[in-house]
Order: structure tokens, then sequence, then C-alpha cells
């Protein structure tokens, strides 16, 4: 049967399958192109992670929160201030030290993001995951550039071959198909814009596996910077998974962010992979 | 593979995904994790690819719990071959498993059970160890287990029992001090002595994970038992003692140590945990020391 002979609501479901099917083709021809080469090491930087998964922006957040939870910045509704200058010396990492020189003068959370010190600090992350192959650079563009045309190009041959057969025909009625076109197009325009390449994405998949169990009990954490765990768990899942009553500060700094953390599943649940699951005793008598 | 961090002697923890960020935010202080194998035999490539990632950022070693390769059974060769391909696909720097039977007959104990040590079930470790060896492509370190039965019908005590094994197969002791330490106290002996009767020069491994007293269990209502037994869980301290008994076992050995701190449940703040690294390495450094004054002394 030639699919250029169907009509109407019969061939925009034909396009759509198609569509589809490009479009996961050339996620999948990225993914694996990509994939290549031993894991990445050295991701112990919570906002190296935080980088990784969101960017520039998500890297400063986590960082802000990481510090309001040490109590090296306090928070007064939407204000943010450096509790101390002395403090800037204190901390180590660039971001935290941009970060705490920026809120020297009480500011608004979004007021960072424009900051020219805290911007430096993040392109140190930003070269580091260029140098592992963890996001996309210009070469990976150029490279995802071919098959991401040729997708375009067979969504466009598609709806041309099928606007030529509909007028030949006196049809007029392609307003439908020449959105659909257009839909895929953007589509898959932001699939070969993804900013991180398959082993970036598959090295985010492997922590978010790692740390499951302890999104599992993101409850249990407490706030006061005891430990670099709430750092991890919003680097690694977003500042949404921590639990917004014991970090109420975020609700009013990050209102879209924030969540009472009831999104977390439980710890039961997030070994579905198995590797996650780590098979210990847990108290009933071990003997090994 | 990364490199270890220190020269001799290496202090780690077992991998549970609940310390995941602790782990990650401390890996400065640890030389090597170890995890559990049996959590990953169902695991297909893309599941064990957080391990591999894992891997790439520590030294691992593997550890099973479910072979059961002191039972006077045969091991079936599916749980080799999954041992197998998980030591393939992670390329850990070891693997381990006990000294101890989990099923018989058809049946699963779901724990680790001492066997009678008897020349029979010498016999019956051994084919079982050269077997599993043979297909996995690397020797298993071999753990001592806590028990707290003697196993009845023995005619060895359980350091000999354990030379014999051990020196029979040539491979690695995975000596576990706090499940030492709880046969010990369990059965009057007194820890340090214990140790020295076990193959030093084999210990490759070691484990210190923590325990608690219960009630020893009643034969009969009529009877209710007064004693206590100690039972290793995981969830607690390791007791000062059984750093006393790393820092006796340094002093008297001369091969590199790795060290494993085993945690199963009611996890503290990872800097805790971090604490008790610190014991067992300053307990390592203070046996060598020992040694070294002793020899400069001679």
């Amino acid at each position: 049967m030639n699919p250029f002979m169907l009509t109407g609501f019969s061939f925009l479901a034909f396009y759509l399958v198609v569509g589809i099917l490009v479009a996961w083709g050339l996620r999948r021809w990225i993914i694996s192109s990509e994939s290549n080469g031993a894991p990445a090491q050295n991701l112990t930087d919570p906002y190296l992670i935080a980088y990784l998964r969101a960017g520039e922006n998500e890297a400063m957040r986590v960082a802000t929160v990481a510090l309001l939870d040490r109590g090296l910045l306090e928070a007064n509704g939407e204000q943010i201030k450096t509790k101390s200058s002395a403090s800037v010396e204190m901390v180590k990492r660039p971001i935290e030290k941009a970060i705490l020189r920026k809120f020297l003068a009480a500011g608004e959370a979004h007021e960072l993001f424009k900051d020219a010190g805290a911007k430096a600090a993040c392109d140190s992350y930003r070269q580091a995951l260029l140098k592992d192959g963890l996001i996309a650079d210009a070469s990976t563009y150029a490279k995802r550039a071919l098959p991401a045309l040729m997708a375009i190009g067979l969504m466009g041959a598609i709806t041309w071959t099928k606007i030529s057969i509909a007028f030949s025909q006196g049809r007029h009625n392609v307003g439908f198909l020449v959105f659909l076109t257009i839909i895929f197009a953007i589509v898959l325009i932001y699939i070969w814009k993804r900013r991180l390449t398959g082993r970036g994405n598959a090295m985010l998949a492997d922590l978010k596996d790692l740390f499951s169990r302890l999104k599992g009990r993101a409850k249990t954490l407490r706030a006061g910077g005891q430990t670099n765990e709430a750092a991890m768990l919003a680097a690694v899942f977003g500042l949404s998974a921590l639990p917004a009553a014991h970090f109420p500060f975020m609700e009013k700094l990050y209102p879209a962010r924030s969540s009472d953390g009831s999104g977390c599943g439980s710890s039961s649940s997030s070994c579905s992979s198995g590797s996650s699951c780590s098979g210990g005793c847990g108290g009933g008598g071990c003997g090994g | 593979m990364v490199k270890s961090k220190t020269g001799l002697d290496r202090v780690g923890i077992g991998w549970r995904g609940e310390l995941a960020a602790g782990i990650f935010t401390h890996l400065d202080q640890i030389d090597l994790l170890e995890i559990i194998a049996d959590a990953y035999f169902k695991s297909d490539a893309r599941a064990l690819r957080p391990l591999q990632t894992l891997a790439a950022q520590v030294p691992i070693t593997l550890h099973g719990v479910s072979m059961g390769l002191a039972g006077s059974e045969a091991v079936e060769l599916w749980r080799m071959d999954n041992m197998a391909r998980l030591v393939n696909t992670l390329q850990p720097e070891s693997w381990s498993e006990h000294l101890a039977f989990v099923r018989a007959g058809g049946i699963e104990i779901g724990h680790l059970a001492a066997p009678p040590r008897t020349d029979l079930n010498i016999c019956a470790a051994i084919a079982n160890i050269e077997r599993v060896s043979e297909i996995v492509g690397q020797r298993p370190l071999m753990e001592n287990i806590a028990t707290l039965i003697d196993p009845p019908g023995s005619r060895w005590d359980e350091p000999g029992w354990t030379a014999q094994i051990v020196n029979a197969c040539g491979e690695g002791l995975l000596l576990d001090l706090h499940n030492l330490y709880d046969n010990a106290l369990n059965f009057g002996d007194k820890p340090e002595k214990l140790l020295m009767r076990f193959p030093l020069h084999r210990v490759r491994e070691v484990h210190l994970s923590g325990g608690k007293w219960i009630d020893e269990p009643s034969i009969s209502k009529e009877q209710p038992s007064t004693r206590q037994r100690l039972l290793d869980d995981h969830v607690h301290d390791v007791p000062g003692d059984v750093f006393g008994l790393l820092e006796l076992l340094a002093q008297h050995v001369a091969q590199p140590l790795d060290v494993i701190i085993e945690r199963d449940g009611l996890y503290p703040d990872f800097d805790h945990l971090v604490t008790q690294m610190d014991a067992a390495r300053t307990a390592l450094a203070r046996g060598r020391a020992s040694t070294a004054m002793m020899k400069a002394a001679a």
C-alpha cells in the first residue's frame, strides 16, 4: 500500500508515527554514538553534578542552598546576605567564594545568575565537563548536524510529496500537515541541540541510580549542613528533592523548585533496576 | 579501575545506597569500597553501568553472601556464573565469600550458618572453592562467620578448620574481626588468643562491624536461659576491643591489609563512619609501628 495515497486522518496518523520513529532514531543514534569511553572520574563535587544536570544557574542555586544550609548565608524573605565577611576566606570552592562575595551586600537569589564572579567560577565546571565529553561542544553539534538535517529533510520530503499529490488532486487542506512538520522540525532541532552528550546523559542516569536510596530517605535529611548529603541530593535530583519542611528558606527563594519532598518515592521501591540495592544484613543478625 | 590512594594498608567501607552522598563526598578518605555482589546478580549490562561509574571513582571489591561454599553440596553453576559475569564486568580488585553453608537438601536457610567442622566438610568446601575459582577466573577470599551455636559433630576447631581449607586452596582469608570477637566471647575464648590461632599469613582483607548482646534463646519456658550472646548485626559501631584486635593483627602480619567497615542500618552521620575508618587506620599504624619497633630492638 502506498502511504501517500492515504488521506485525512489516516495520513496524519502515518506521518505522526514516522515522525516519532525518526525523532526516536535520531535520539538513539546520538546517545549510542556519544556513549563511548570509560566513566568519568572525580564526580565528587555536588556543584559539578548540578551543572551537568541543568547548567550554570542550577549549580549556583545548589551552591546557594548548601551555603544557606551551612549557615554561611542567611535568608530573610527573598533577600540573601552573607553572615560574616570572614566566611569568604573559609570556604574552598571558587563558586562558594563568589556567592559569599556577591551577597556581602544583601540581594535577591536571582541576582546571582548575572554575577560575573559566579559565572567565572561556573566556567571551570563547564570546562571540566567539556573535557570529559559530558556536555556537547561545537564539534559534537557538528557531528550531530548531518543526521539531524537528514531527519528534518526526510520529514520535509514526506510533507512536500504529500502536498504535491494533494494539490495535483485539487485538495488544499494541508494546514495541519504543515503544522505537524514544523512541530517535528522543532523537536528534531531540540534533540540536535541537547546540552548533554550521550555520555553525559548516561553519567547522570548512573548517578541517579546510585543515589536512589538516598532519595528514598530524603525526608530524614536534617538541615544544618552536618553533611554534604543535602547538597548531593539536590545536585543529582534537583532542589525539589529536598524536603521543604527541613529547608523552609527554599520556598521563598526558589518557589518553583521547592516541594514537600513527597515526590521522592520510597526506599523500598527505588531498587527496581537492582543496581542500587545493597543487600546488607540490617540488624537482624548477620554473621558475615 | 582507579589506583589506590595509599601504599600499604587500605581502609574503606561497604557500599550502601543510603550512604551514597557521604561516600561520594568523602572519596578522598576512602581507599576502597566493597559491593555486595548478590544484589546485582539479576542486573543486566545497563543496570551495572552505575557500578562501573562507581568503580571509576575508587577501587572496588565484590562480596558474595549466598553461595554457601562451605556447604557439603556442590554450588549450582548459575550462582558461580553470576559471580563470574560480575567480576568480568566490574573488574574488582578481589572478590570474597563466606566459609558457611546457606542451603541443604534444597532448602534455603536465608542465613549464613556454620557447618559441622569435619574432614568431609573440608573436602567439600575445597571442591566448591576450586570449582568457583575456575569458573570466575579469580580465587575468592574466604571469610570466617559468626555463629551463635558451636556446630555439633565438629572435629576441628574454627581456626584449624579454616586453615585446612585456605591452605589447601592457596587462597586468601578475609578475616572478620567482629565475627571472631563474637565467637570468642560466645564460646568462652579470649579474642586475642583465638586470633593468633588463625592462619594470619593468609589474611588479605579484614571486616570490622558491630553487634549487640541478646538473650540466649531458652530451651523451654520452664528453663529460661540467663546467658547472653553477642550478635553480629552490622548496625552498631565497631567496639574498641575489635580495633585492638586489628592492631594485634597488623603487628603480626607483614602483608598489606584491606580493611572494610560494614554498616547495614541505623546509619549515623557519615562523619561518624569516617571516624571509624580513622580509628582503623590508627590501629593499623599502631600495629605496624609496634612491629617496626620490635624489629629495631632485635
